[in-house]
């Protein structure tokens, strides 16, 4: 009697037990395994590369852009110049910047975005907090870019005139070119996006040294020095000093731009 | 299978003593009560269970709606771009438009072109106030512009938002006479016709193609070709 109650007591209870004990065990680790998969899924499928609208993308955009300018204006006095200087400058603009033009391309198609921007140009600038203190000629689609007019006098341009109205406007290009490159830089890019915004700031800098210097040997100013727009027909408001991200080389004549 | 009769040893137990069975009378009430006990804790043991499983379902069912849901927001986001015409496939290796660099003009089939024979110097990108030759802007195509084209005399405010699309790099803009639609975009192989200025498909058709996948030449450059007509007569 006795035995047969504890057998009875025995599998009934079990019974029912285990059926709880299973389908509790079966939900939580159904619910663990939501968890782990969403885990799992944000991992594999959310979006770690910058967005549409971030600094690096805008940076990429605008600065190719930029790029592709400074390729076009030196391989426009290549054809020209008789200055082993001018030649050696331009060919390396050129082959320079056309590569860094391809890197950011390629990084703009890597992180499946589209080519074309979402808004303006250098939206991307005023959330690094940088004001628009850049100088943009009337008619250029940015600051420190050539506009239309300029672009064709370079093109009519041959032999000095050509190399001069060249490291004039290039020496503008790059200033701008620094600037924006900064402002990404502060705009808290990384990686490899860092690396060659940090690499324009200290190649750029170093060529417009390399240029006023060259200008200087030619007996000419920069449209800073002067605050001449050149290869245009009419003067719009001169160029302000305070304005150039190159603060004192503007106005040094002693040639003391050294290192070339 | 017939559940066993656990009223003997539930009562047992419940009895709390040592001792045997209960006096008869009571021991049926405490039966009958016990059992009711059982039945409603197996039933509720039933209902726990099954509340969990509802649960699971009403996740899962949470789950479900919340991917189709993100699935058709991201669909409705995009403008209804049925209405882009494909004439060249990609990664189609039949290459049904022609690349050949010609030095004379081209007749082409669709207006304007969407692709084919062309010159070798591309049309400088930029807007132009008059028409442009279609063997020069079709290299421009292969590069990966945007061609924005509009019937002569439309409206003032249409022409701005053209403009204003066309001030960026790698687009052109030019009347053309005799297309179609009042506005027309164009890339290599892809051709929406609109209304306005103001479709914001110009816009999405722009993001879509400009320097798109269906590029022929990626990486090619829309300046330093030509701004006139380089074929003579």
């Amino acid at each position: 009697m006795v035995a047969d109650t504890d057998a009875t007591e025995q599998t009934a209870p079990r019974g029912s037990r285990f059926g709880r004990v299973g389908v509790g065990v079966l939900a939580a680790v159904a619910v663990i395994g939501l968890i782990l998969g969403t885990q799992l899924g944000w991992l594999v499928f959310g979006n770690t590369t910058p967005g549409d609208e971030s600094v690096a993308a805008g940076f990429a955009r605008d600065m190719g852009e930029h790029h592709a300018q400074a390729v076009e204006m030196s391989l426009e006095v290549l054809q020209t110049t008789e200055a082993d200087d001018v030649r050696a400058l331009a060919t390396d603009i050129a082959s320079t910047q056309g590569n860094q033009q391809g890197q950011m391309e390629g990084w703009i198609r890597t992180w499946g975005l589209p080519m074309a921007r979402p808004g303006d140009r250098m939206d991307w600038m005023d959330q690094s907090g940088m004001t628009h203190s850049m100088h943009q000629v009337e008619g250029a689609p940015m600051a420190g870019m050539a506009n239309p007019e300029q672009m064709e006098s370079l093109r009519a341009a041959e032999g000095e005139a050509a190399d001069v109205l060249y490291l004039q406007l290039m020496i503008t290009h790059h200033i701008a070119g620094v600037e924006m490159a900064q402002a990404a830089v502060d705009g808290g890019v990384e990686g490899e996006v860092e690396r060659l915004a940090a690499a324009m700031v200290n190649g750029q800098e170093s060529e417009i040294d390399l240029m006023l210097g060259m200008l200087e040997e030619r007996g000419e100013q920069s449209q800073e020095q002067s605050g001449l727009t050149v290869g245009v027909a009419e003067q719009s408001e001169p160029m302000e000093h305070e304005d150039m991200g190159h603060g004192d080389g503007a106005d040094e004549t002693d040639g003391g731009h050294a290192d070339h | 299978m017939p559940r066993p009769d656990r009223s003997t040893s539930k009562a047992a137990k419940s009895g709390k003593t040592k001792g045997g069975k209960p006096p008869q009378g009571a021991a049926a009430d405490r039966q009958a009560r016990v059992a009711a006990i059982q039945k409603k804790a197996s039933s509720s043991g039933r209902r726990s269970t099954s509340v969990i499983w509802i649960a699971l379902a009403l996740v899962l069912v949470l789950i479900a709606g919340l991917v189709a849901w993100a699935v058709i927001d991201q669909q409705n986001n995009r403008p209804g771009m049925g209405a882009v015409v494909t004439y060249d496939e990609l990664d189609d290796p039949s290459d049904d438009l022609g690349r050949n660099h010609v030095q004379t003009a081209v007749e082409y089939q669709q207006h304007p072109p969407v692709g084919g024979d062309h010159h070798p110097r591309w049309l400088n990108c930029g807007i132009y106030e008059e028409p442009v030759p279609s063997h020069h802007a079709v290299h421009s195509l292969e590069h990966g512009a945007i061609w924005l084209t509009y019937q002569p005399g439309i409206a003032e405010g249409d022409l701005d938002a053209l403009r204003d699309l066309a001030s960026q790099e790698f687009m052109l803009l030019s009347p053309y006479e005799g297309q179609e639609h009042p506005i027309m975009a164009t890339a290599w192989g892809r051709q929406l016709g609109v209304q306005n200025g103001d479709d914001t498909r110009l816009e999405q058709f722009i993001r879509d193609w400009r320097q798109g996948p269906q590029t022929p030449e990626p990486g090619a450059a829309c300046t330093g070709g030509t701004s006139v007509d380089l074929v003579g007569g």
